[in-house]
C-alpha cells in the first residue's frame, strides 16, 4: 500500500495566535491535523541557573518573568515556598496573609481576562478582547496604587509585604468587585450562547479525566475535565482554608467547558476577595524576624543591632538552614510548584520550578490529531499558555 | 495544619509498609520521600500511581539535583500528587554510570516526557527507554548542560 502523503506545515514561532514564541510542526491530511510536534526554548533564559547565583530576595523580580500575565501569583508562589523552607509560615502577620490572598485572586482574574480576551479574539470575537482588557486595566491600577508597578509587581517579601495598602485602596477594590460581577455577565452574554463561539469550542480539544492524569494536566484544564484538583482546596496554603468558595468543574472536557470553568472561577475569586476585605485585620505587614526580615526604618538610625541587620540583609541576604521542600500553589494556569534546596548558604542550592503551562501544553499532542488546522488556534487559546512560563 | 501533619505521618507509615526494602524519609514540611534504588524506581512510581488507596495520579514535576561532592552526583526527583488523599509525595533515585542514567518514566507515562527531556537538556542525565530522547530548550548541537554545578554563570570562568 502506498504511504499516505501528508503536508508538513510550520506554525510559529512568530504566529500571532501562539502568544509568544511557540513553534508547532504540523502534519496535515488536507485540513485535518495528523500529528503535532511542539518546539520549545525560544524564550529560554535560564532562570533556574540564575536563581542559584542570587540571594533569596534578589530572585523575586525574576519570578515576575515566569508567567508575566500573573506576576503576583508567581511572586507569591515563590515567597510562600521560601517561607516554608525557612519554617516561618506561622509568623506571617495576619494582615499580610489576608492581603496576599486578595492579590493572588486579583492576579487570577487579571490572568483569566487576558486569556478570555486573546482566546476570543483569536477565534473571531474581537469585541470581547476590548471588554476584557477594560477590566484588566482596573486591576492593574489597583496593583500600581499599592506597589508602583502594573505588571512586574515584585510586591511580596519574605516575611510579609513590601508596602501597606494606600488610603482608599480597600474602597476601590470593593468597587471593582461590585462592578466586575456585572461585567462577567456581560462577557457571558457575548459568548456563552453565541452560535459561532459554541461551534468553535464545543467538542474541540477533548481531554478525559484519564487523559488529565496521563498528561499531568492541572488547573482549569484539569477541572474542565471534571478532575477536582485545586491546590487551594486539596493542600491549603496561605490561609485559603479559611475562605468559602467553590471549585467549578466541567463535564465534557472540551474547550467550551474550560471556558465555563474559567468564567465561574473569576466569580469565585471575587467571592474570596470580598471575604478577605471584610475581615482585613490591622497590624504590621512584615514579620519581625531579625535575621530574615529587614528592621523598621525608624529603628535603623537609633539601634545598633537594627543597623547591623539592615546592613547584612541588604549586602548579603539571609542564611537558609539546610532543607529541601516542594511547595505547590494554585496559579491561574494550574499548579505552580517551587522545589527549593538549601545548603545553609545565602543562595538557593537548587531552585526548580514546576510551571503549569509546561505540562498543560504537552497535552496538545493528544488534543490536536483528528481536528482541523483552524482548531489549532482554539487549542492554543484554551490551554492558556505563557511561553515565558514554559521556557523558563 | 495538624490534620495535614497527621495525614502525612500516616502516609509515611503506609509507604514504609508498602516498600519495606526502601528508606522512606520526610521533608522538613512532612512530605514523604521514597528513596528508591534504580532497580525498584519504575516499580515504586507505578505502585504509587496505581494503588487504589494512594492514586498518586498526577505527575507534578520531575527534575534533578546536582550534588558534585557525592559519589553518584545526580539525583532525580519525581513529585507526585494524589487524587484521593490531600497529599503530595516524592520519589528520589540516583543516576549511575557515564553518562549518568536512570530508567525512563516516559516509556509508560506521557506526563514525564517533557520533564525528562528538560532534565536531560539541563543536567545531561539520560533516561533509558525514553521514546523521544532529545533536548527540549537548547539547540540540538549544544555540547553543554547548564544546570550542572561546574557550568559557569558568566562565560568561561576557567
Amino acid at each position: 500500500m502506498e504511504k499516505p502523503r501528508y503536508l508538513t506545515l510550520n506554525m510559529g514561532p512568530q504566529h500571532p495566535s501562539t502568544h509568544g514564541v511557540l513553534r508547532l510542526i504540523l502534519e496535515l491530511d488536507g485540513e485535518r491535523v495528523v500529528s503535532v510536534k511542539p518546539v520549545l526554548g525560544y524564550l529560554h533564559r535560564g532562570i533556574e541557573k540564575l536563581a542559584e547565583n542570587m540571594t533569596f530576595h534578589q530572585f523575586i523580580p525574576l519570578t515576575d518573568r515566569l508567567d508575566y500575565t500573573a506576576c503576583m501569583s508567581c511572586n507569591l508562589g515563590y515567597i510562600w515556598a521560601v517561607e516554608r523552607l525557612l519554617g516561618i509560615e506561622d509568623r506571617i502577620p495576619p494582615r499580610a496573609r489576608t492581603i496576599r490572598v486578595i492579590m493572588a485572586e486579583l492576579s487570577r482574574i487579571g490572568a483569566h481576562l487576558i486569556w478570555l480576551g486573546s482566546h476570543a479574539a483569536d477565534i473571531g470575537a474581537v469585541t470581547v478582547f476590548i471588554y476584557a482588557f477594560r477590566e484588566r486595566e482596573f486591576i492593574y491600577e489597583l496593583f500600581e496604587a499599592v506597589c508602583g508597578q502594573r505588571m512586574t509587581v515584585s510586591y511580596p517579601r519574605v516575611g510579609g509585604l513590601g508596602f501597606d495598602l494606600p488610603e482608599g485602596w480597600v474602597e476601590k477594590c470593593r468597587e471593582f468587585c461590585k462592578i466586575f460581577v456585572q461585567k462577567v455577565d456581560e462577557y457571558e452574554k457575548l459568548l456563552t450562547k453565541n452560535r459561532v463561539w459554541i461551534a468553535r469550542t464545543k467538542g474541540v480539544g477533548v481531554l478525559t479525566a484519564a487523559d488529565v492524569a496521563e498528561w499531568g494536566v492541572t488547573g482549569p484544564m484539569a477541572r474542565g475535565s471534571g478532575v477536582a484538583y485545586d491546590v487551594r482546596r486539596v493542600i491549603p496554603y496561605g490561609g485559603y482554608d479559611e475562605y468559602d468558595f467553590e471549585i467549578p468543574l466541567g463535564e465534557n472536557g472540551d474547550s467550551y467547558d474550560r471556558y465555563l470553568v474559567r468564567m465561574r472561577e473569576m466569580r469565585q475569586s471575587v467571592r474570596i476577595i470580598e471575604q478577605a476585605l471584610d475581615r482585613l485585620p490591622g497590624g504590621p505587614i512584615l514579620a519581625d524576624i531579625p535575621k530574615i526580615t529587614p528592621p523598621p526604618k525608624a529603628d535603623i538610625g537609633v539601634r545598633i543591632e537594627a543597623l547591623i541587620h539592615h546592613f547584612l540583609l541588604a549586602a548579603e541576604g539571609f542564611e537558609a538552614p539546610p532543607a529541601e521542600i516542594y511547595f505547590a500553589s494554585e496559579a491561574p494556569k494550574g499548579e505552580l510548584g517551587f522545589h527549593l534546596v538549601a545548603d545553609g548558604g545565602r543562595k538557593p542550592f537548587r531552585c526548580a520550578m514546576r510551571v503549569p503551562s509546561f505540562s498543560n501544553l504537552q497535552s496538545i499532542v493528544k488534543m490536536a490529531p483528528g481536528g482541523f488546522l483552524a482548531d489549532m488556534v482554539t487549542l492554543i487559546g484554551t490551554i492558556d499558555i505563557c511561553l515565558a512560563d514554559i521556557d523558563k | 495544619m495538624t490534620a495535614q501533619a497527621d495525614m502525612q505521618q500516616a502516609l509515611v507509615e503506609k509507604l514504609r509498609a508498602l516498600f519495606p526494602d526502601l528508606t522512606i524519609a520526610a521533608e522538613s514540611d512532612g512530605k514523604p520521600v521514597v528513596l528508591a534504588t534504580r532497580e525498584r524506581y519504575v516499580d515504586v512510581v507505578k505502585t504509587l500511581r496505581d494503588d487504589p488507596a494512594l492514586r498518586f495520579a498526577i505527575l507534578s514535576h520531575l527534575t534533578a539535583v546536582h550534588r558534585p561532592q557525592d559519589a553518584e552526583p545526580f539525583e532525580v526527583v519525581v513529585r507526585l500528587t494524589s487524587l484521593t488523599l490531600p497529599a503530595q509525595a516524592a520519589v528520589k533515585v540516583r543516576a549511575a554510570g557515564d553518562p549518568p542514567t536512570v530508567p525512563s518514566l516516559a516509556a509508560f507515562w506521557r506526563a514525564a516526557n517533557w520533564h525528562e527531556r528538560e532534565t536531560f537538556d539541563m543536567f545531561g542525565v539520560h533516561f533509558a527507554g525514553h521514546p523521544d530522547h532529545r533536548r527540549i530548550f537548547l539547540e540540538e548541537d549544544a555540547d553543554f548542560h547548564p544546570l550542572r554545578k561546574e557550568f559557569p554563570l558568566n562565560g568561561d570562568e576557567g
